[in-house]
């Protein structure tokens, strides 16, 4: 969302600048002519430009999701109620973490497919640390040490040896999780209920869920980063064209890596959260988390292809996904239609994507 | 309906072609003899490639008519341009790398038994298409496997065996050897004599004068004028390629150079740079020139650490980088505008101000954050500076002009401030009047004392801009010329030296 971008006038709209009047004069004019806007011009009719597409690009999910909410609060008495949307938001805190994060991975053109694995992993972690009488921070620490370790792995593979990400990422995505299996043969390691109780179901004001705070926090703190920060400046041009940052002066490879270690640290202290709500860590949890991270990051319209990306999509492209699940299982169907729509949802939103980029282009 | 031995070969008449709200052609009447060379020439952008390109069958024109031997032809796409004869040989290489160089020579038409592959007969053919041009070359190599000129003999191949009675080459000897020129001219010589129309696009003057028949000057997309080749000289069609003089495109100045700024000793690579060792002085420009593969542009990527050199050593005012990396080249005050501009210096999809600023993101920041205001500001300033054509700063980089994209990657630079310039094909691929204000900024920083850079293959842009002239071939510096001491001839054959020998 644009904030602090200087509003379009009134006048003159959502206009793109190559219909703005003389836009297309001032390209073709001789050398000689005169063609200075004033500064206020210079820099008003671009701000137009970029509000404009946010705001075609964002208002369609928006709209996708409350006509699913409008259609399942038909459907269902339940499902537009204060509880259910707390378990909405708490089933999707999880998921949106570990996404927020990714969204700045596929912007700077990489992938991570490890994220699953290892908020599995941590979640063991955090399970044997507290079993082994270790405190609640000693725990979310050692879940994020090992968050931290698979990012570092995952980003040195990637920009000192150059190895292709998905490459990268699906390998440790297999050997984190065989590590969870084997440091547990595959059983889960519950711990006592008072650990980590304030983590997992603790409430705040207005009974918001810890982990949804914790959530927003993450969303908002990946938001400032990327619109205001060097660094996420630097993932955008690193994503938009790896050559050209590089030639600019950019460290391409410590971005990257910079990326690939968010990632990990996010992933390892959203096992934390998990294991906290389960009272358990589990090496079977989170499986197939990355593809549905992934899912959330396109739908809110990355470009697989780097350089372009909305965190704030990214969040209500999770929020899509929860709902959908919610409202499906309010309204009984089977887990397998739920599917389905899944995959159905995803498909849609990606192709109205290509037509609105196709049109524009 | 038989043609008249009087027709034209090839008549084009008022062919015109837009590109967006560009007009790359504008109403182009052209008579090309039967037997002719006719060389066209233009400065990039003039419309050369829009007119192959309108030959081949690729594009469309939007008005006008082509007639050969005086009947009216249609060309909507490639494979109707080769049934009427007309082969276009392009500057970018259209080869498959695996397959062989019988294969790309013979691609679609293959020589077969029913469904087998009679490949005796396709080496065969080969080599007898390949006689007159590279007798050497053995059919059966994978294209990849050849030097990068030896690829070009293979795609001029595939266009000779087409029987064409029209042949257009879009400067087709970018990337080959003197050796491999000379084999080219005269075999581009021997069609001839057999009737074959060869239309040779170039801005390499040497080649035209003494290639050509006649020679057809494009500007801005118009036809200026046609002269046959003893009837016109060098002079004349720069102006008429250019619309001015010489004098008027390159600014003169005196210049008093100072202290090393740039020192680079024995940059090395395996393969591709060979002890590189040259200085450059405050407030002194020097061109480097070599050709397609010299090393030049390993050379530029090196100094900048964007390459990896295996050994030698850079050096910015006194101080040592060692071997750089990106980062601590530019920290330490050099600025690199790369060759490439879409590709290598421009991220496409982010605004002018982000495009601006990127090189100088730790300066206008604060404990990470970007200061908004400071970046707008800066952003501004530097498209009036520059006087960068774009209806603002916000508006995506990739819908500025070519010239005007280039002042946005001068501009990023120009606010790094730094204290070395290194110039990778600086003007190519933008018009003259960008052109002109490129040079003339160019002239302002080396005044101010930047020390410059310029690698260029346009030699009279080297020629006219440097204070002193390098040469590299098979990446190693060749010979050093002064300013004004020193023809275009001498300058390439230094060039070439190292290759031919």
């Amino acid at each position: 969302m644009p904030l602090g971008e200087p509003r379009p006038s009134p006048a003159t709209g959502f206009d793109t600048a190559t219909s703005s009047p003389g836009a297309h004069d001032d390209l073709r004019s001789p050398p000689g002519a005169p063609v200075h806007p004033t500064q206020a011009d210079l820099s008003e009719r671009g701000a137009r430009v970029t509000l404009g597409r946010l705001w075609d690009a964002g208002i369609g999910l928006l709209v996708v999701y409350a006509a699913i909410v409008i259609a399942f609060s038909q459907l269902s008495e339940f499902f537009l109620t204060k509880n259910n949307f707390l378990n909405i938001l708490v089933g999707v805190s999880i998921l949106g973490i570990v996404a927020a994060t990714q969204t700045m991975v596929i912007i700077s053109r990489g992938f991570d497919l490890s994220v699953g694995s290892t908020v599995a992993l941590a979640g063991v972690v955090t399970a044997e640390i507290l079993n082994a009488g270790g405190s609640d921070p000693l725990a979310v620490s050692g879940a994020i040490g090992v968050g931290l370790a698979v990012g570092l792995v995952n980003g040195l593979l990637i920009t000192v040896v150059h190895v292709n990400p998905l490459i990268t990422t699906l390998a440790t995505l297999s050997i984190v999780r065989g590590i969870a299996y084997v440091w547990t043969d595959a059983l889960t390691q519950s711990f006592p209920g008072p650990n980590l109780r304030w983590l997992g179901t603790g409430r705040v004001f207005w009974d918001i869920p810890v982990s949804v705070l914790i959530m927003l926090a993450v969303f908002v703190v990946v938001w400032l980063t990327l619109r205001f920060t060097t660094f996420g400046r630097s993932l955008v041009a690193v994503g938009g064209n790896p050559r050209a940052a590089l030639l600019a002066g950019i460290d391409v490879g410590r971005v990257q890596l910079a990326a690939y270690v968010i990632s990990g640290l996010s992933a390892g202290f959203a096992g934390a959260i998990l294991a906290a709500q389960l009272s358990a860590g589990s090496p079977q949890a989170a499986n197939g988390l990355e593809l549905n991270v992934v899912a959330a990051v396109v739908l809110g319209g990355a470009s697989l292809a780097g350089g372009r990306g909305r965190v704030w999509g990214t969040l209500l492209g999770a929020l899509i996904m929860e709902t959908l699940r919610n409202g499906l299982v309010l309204t009984d169907v089977s887990s397998f239609y739920q599917m389905i729509a899944w995959g159905a949802v995803l498909l849609l939103a990606v192709v109205i994507d290509q037509l609105r980029r196709g049109e524009g282009s | 309906m038989t043609p008249s031995p009087d027709d034209p070969r090839l008549r084009l008449s008022g062919i015109a072609k837009a590109f967006g709200g560009i007009q790359a052609v504008r109403g182009v009447s052209l008579d090309v003899r039967r037997g002719e060379i006719l060389a066209l020439c233009g400065e990039n952008g003039a419309g050369k490639s829009t007119l192959a390109k309108i030959l081949a069958g690729e594009i469309a024109p939007d008005a006008g008519t082509i007639a050969l031997d005086g009947q009216p032809i249609h060309l909507p796409d490639p494979a109707s341009a080769h049934r009427m004869g007309i082969a276009v040989i392009y500057q970018e290489l259209n080869y498959v790398p695996t397959l062989t160089v019988a294969e790309n020579v013979l691609l679609g038409r293959l020589p077969h038994r029913g469904p087998i592959v009679d490949w005796d007969a396709v080496n065969r053919e080969a080599r007898a298409i390949l006689a007159p041009l590279a007798p050497h070359l053995d059919p059966r190599l994978p294209v990849a496997a050849l030097p990068v000129a030896e690829r070009q003999v293979v795609e001029i191949a595939r266009a000779l065996s087409l029987d064409a009675r029209v042949i257009v080459m879009d400067e087709p000897t970018a990337a080959l050897s003197q050796q491999e020129v000379h084999r080219l001219f005269a075999l581009v010589r021997h069609l001839a004599s057999t009737g074959v129309s060869v239309i040779y696009i170039s801005h390499r003057l040497d080649e035209v004068f003494s290639l050509a028949d006649r020679i057809a000057v494009l500007r801005d997309g118009a036809l200026v004028d046609v002269w046959a080749v003893n009837q016109t000289n060098r002079a004349e069609l720069v102006r008429a390629m250019v619309g001015r003089s010489v004098e008027e495109l390159y600014p003169r100045r005196e210049s008093t150079p100072g202290e090393p700024m740039l020192e680079v000793r024995d940059l090395s690579r395996v393969g591709k740079l060979v002890d590189v060792s040259f200085s450059v002085r405050t407030g002194e420009i020097v061109g480097v020139f070599g050709l397609l593969g010299s090393g030049a542009d390993v050379l530029v990527k090196a100094l900048f650490g964007a390459v990896r050199a295996d050994r030698g050593e850079v050096i910015v005012g006194g101080r040592s980088l060692g071997l750089p990396t990106p980062g601590r080249a530019r920290r330490a005050g050099i600025a690199l505008v790369p060759g490439e501009r879409k590709e290598e210096g421009l991220v496409l999809g982010m605004s002018v101000r982000e495009n601006l600023s990127l090189s100088t993101l730790s300066a206008i920041s604060e404990w990470g954050f970007i200061k908004q205001r400071t970046e707008r500001t800066h952003a501004v300033e530097m498209v009036r500076a520059l006087q960068v054509r774009t209806p603002g700063i916000e508006v995506p980089v990739g819908r500025l002009s070519g010239g005007n994209q280039q002042k946005v990657v001068l501009g990023r630079w120009l606010q790094a401030r730094p204290r070395v310039f290194v110039l990778e094909e600086p003007t190519r691929g933008i018009d003259v009047g960008a052109k002109v204000e490129v040079y003339r900024l160019m002239e302002n920083l080396a005044e101010e004392g930047a020390a410059i850079l310029l690698v260029s293959s346009e030699l009279p842009e080297i020629l006219s801009m440097s204070d002193r002239i390098l040469t590299i071939a098979d990446g190693r510096l060749t010979a050093e010329f002064r300013r004004g001491a020193v023809t275009q001839e001498e300058v390439l054959d230094s060039a070439i030296g190292g290759a031919a020998a």
